[in-house]
């Protein structure tokens, strides 16, 4: 684990990495509540339930308006979810915001 | 080219199932008519956890996904990612069945004025649509508004902007003088209508340059909501027609008259082939492409892909004797003439990447049976130059199809269907036999026997010879008691053939002949030729409905009444 340092963050590698990282913690979370992906898929009110694979493979990502109803079907506090998240899918502005935080980002 | 990198996660459940090759095959063909058209999609596949697939397409420059294709409880569905509207079918088919029934507009061409789509398209246009659609200015919208929109007529839309065409053809079953989309031929210009304040009067914009122009450029948020979509899928819709017009030209094709495709027709009917044109270069003259020695069995296998049409040659080597050069297998008693094709071919096999085989067929001339060798052959002697010989698979259908279009004013009802005949065979043994030099057979059991021309005897066919252990060649477009007849065309002047009605194919080697009962889309001709020979150097259809082949040798091949045969006419019509 490192902190996080970097400030160019619209590399395509970048946004790669990150979203392979959020799609691995995202389904760590579902697996910690015991959920199947149609269990989630359900819960967020996703119709095609393999959305959720593809979010944990880190392709796409949680739609921004969908954050609260992620965090509370996967049992997480809204604002501790919601800035984890950020830190992924939008890390530039994460680190404006939380200029102190530090985020877990494997190598 | 392009190339278009589909990305596979590996670390996923056990599959329940997959994408069958249909599928994949349409996931391909949208991703390379996207990057065609400079829309630049990255792909990414998996399994669900209870080993569901699924297949996104996502924005390259945004890591956005944009379309999601998926097979949940047997249903197939396609997601605009951006939207979330959601299409489903029982496949991949029945999914683009349902876009055309929700959006009739997509339907074949019916003579209204309508853009129209032909259904091959459909999931290009999907994708293409999610890709505008995921843009800023148009995402507000669905997928369904956005379609709606750019396929039916907008009377508030009311400029011209005009548009080079570059390097395609739009064909005009897409282009009505009614629609919202015109073109003009005469100076090669086609006009669309965009919103007064996208016009760009003395501007050419390419079509790539229009959909950036739509979605970037367009700022004004109310007249945005309006025609933004319009705009940015038309520009979608045209990426798409504008790259697969010739495919799109060769289906509509089936309901127009032919005067309106002559231009199109060549390229088109080879690129039916293949599944998903563009990721192939197409060539209507093919080669050997693969040599497989079997050093265990002594088996030899000449492989020849010309599409799906695959011909093996084996044999079973009698000795093998190792010198200087490697080793070589013994094959005597070899007749002459078709095995001198065989001879040619065999030596002038050229990998489709180039590469030179690495092994060749010799003649021993110092025996009087004319002892045939195959031999291995060292680095120094692949690198070597090749024997001035050619061998060629041409198309019949193709070739006829291009002659058409210098007569298609004697043909004004008549529509081009591109009937698809896939041979497999397999030449095994061929000196095995007194009085047959070559002898082939299908999958499926009939077998080829091809005897010198100047035999009395015509070519004889066997049917339930034993299948090869080895033979993968089953094909369901064949028939087991399909009759397959070989003729040899050798080189004498004045030969007259009478085919019947088995699949005939001709094996050409020269010199003038005049075939009687040629059908066209059934039977086949296989062009053995020496360099000076080459090709043919003119082709014409005649007013009888001859095929004239005119080589510079000064030999003429006629095929008469091509035309005139039932198969020939639904191979035709």
């Amino acid at each position: 684990m490192s902190s996080f340092t970097q400030t160019k963050h619209d590399d395509s590698n970048d946004i790669k990495k990150l979203r392979k990282e959020a799609g691995m913690w995202l389904r760590s979370l579902r697996e910690k509540s015991q959920l199947s992906q149609r269990q989630l898929a359900d819960r967020v009110d996703v119709e095609y339930y393999t959305f959720i694979s593809q979010i944990e493979v880190g392709r796409g990502r949680v739609p921004t308006e969908r954050v609260e109803i992620w965090a509370e079907a996967l049992g997480e506090d809204v604002q501790t979810f919601a800035k984890r998240l950020m830190s992924y899918y939008d890390p530039t502005n994460y680190r404006l915001v939380f200029p102190d935080a530090h985020i877990h980002l494997s190598d | 080219m392009s190339v278009a990198l589909f990305h596979k996660n590996t670390d996923q459940p056990p599959k329940k199932s997959w994408w069958n090759n249909q599928e994949l095959a349409e996931f391909y063909r949208v991703s390379d008519i996207m990057a065609h058209a400079g829309l630049k999609v990255e792909s990414e596949s998996g399994v669900s956890d209870e080993g569901e697939p699924w297949f996104a397409f996502v924005r390259a420059d945004t890591e956005e996904v944009i379309a999601h294709f998926a097979k949940i409880d047997d249903v197939f569905i396609a997601v605009s990612s951006v939207t979330q509207d959601i299409y489903r079918g029982s496949d991949v088919r029945d999914l683009i069945n349902q876009l055309l029934k929700r959006h009739p507009l997509m339907t074949p061409p019916s003579n209204n004025g309508r853009v129209v789509l032909h259904p091959r398209m459909v999931l290009v246009a999907f994708v293409a649509a999610a890709f505008v659609a995921a843009s800023e200015e148009v995402r507000a919208n669905t997928i369904d508004e956005v379609l709606s929109a750019a396929l039916s007529e907008n009377t508030n839309i009311k400029n011209i902007v005009s548009k080079e065409i570059t390097d395609t053809y739009i064909p005009d079953s897409y282009l009505y003088e009614n629609s919202n989309i015109q073109k003009t031929v005469s100076n090669e210009t086609i006009n669309f209508n965009i919103p007064d304040h996208m016009e760009e009067k003395g501007t050419n914009l390419t079509t790539k340059n229009l959909a950036t122009h739509a979605s970037n450029t367009y700022s004004d948020i109310e007249i945005g909501k309006q025609y933004g979509n319009s705009i940015a899928l038309i520009s979608a819709v045209i990426l798409a027609l504008e790259i697969s017009s010739r495919e799109t030209a060769l289906a509509n094709s089936q309901s127009a008259p032919l005067g309106d495709y002559s231009q199109e027709l060549q390229g088109l009917l080879i690129n039916e082939y293949f599944p998903v044109p563009g990721l192939l270069e197409t060539e209507s003259t093919q080669v050997f492409n693969s040599l497989d020695i079997n050093s265990d069995s002594s088996i030899v296998n000449f492989v020849q892909s010309v599409d799906s049409f695959t011909v093996k040659i084996t044999s079973s080597a009698k000795e093998n004797t190792t010198n200087g050069s490697g080793s070589s297998h013994e094959m005597p008693g070899v007749k002459s003439s078709l095995d001198l094709a065989l001879y040619n071919s065999a030596n002038n096999m050229i990998g489709s990447d180039g590469i030179l085989p690495k092994a060749k067929l010799f003649i021993d001339d110092n025996t009087e049976t004319n002892t045939y060798f195959f031999q291995e052959l060292n680095l120094d002697q692949i690198n070597a130059p090749l024997q001035n010989i050619s061998i060629a698979a041409i198309n019949v259908v193709d070739l006829v199809n291009e002659a058409i279009k210098n007569v298609s004013s004697n043909l004004n009802e008549t529509s081009l269907k591109f009937n698809k005949i896939i041979m497999r065979g397999n030449i095994e043994s061929y000196f095995s036999e007194e009085n047959t030099t070559v002898k082939s057979w299908l999958s499926l059991n009939p077998t080829l026997a091809v005897q010198d021309q100047g035999s009395a005897e015509p070519l004889r066919v066997k049917e339930n010879e034993p299948e090869l252990s080895n033979s993968n060649n089953s094909s369901p477009d064949l028939l087991p008691t399909l009759d397959i007849k070989g003729y040899l065309i050798d080189g004498t002047n004045n030969q007259e053939i009478f085919l019947n009605d088995s699949i005939d194919v001709l094996l050409y080697e020269g010199g003038s002949a005049v075939v009687t009962g040629f059908e066209l889309g059934k039977d086949r001709i296989w062009f053995f030729l020496s360099d000076d020979k080459k090709s043919y150097e003119n082709y014409r259809i005649t007013e009888n409905n001859d095929l004239i082949l005119e080589f510079g040798s000064g030999d003429i091949l006629t095929l008469l009444g091509v035309l005139e045969s039932d198969n020939s006419s639904s191979a035709l019509l």
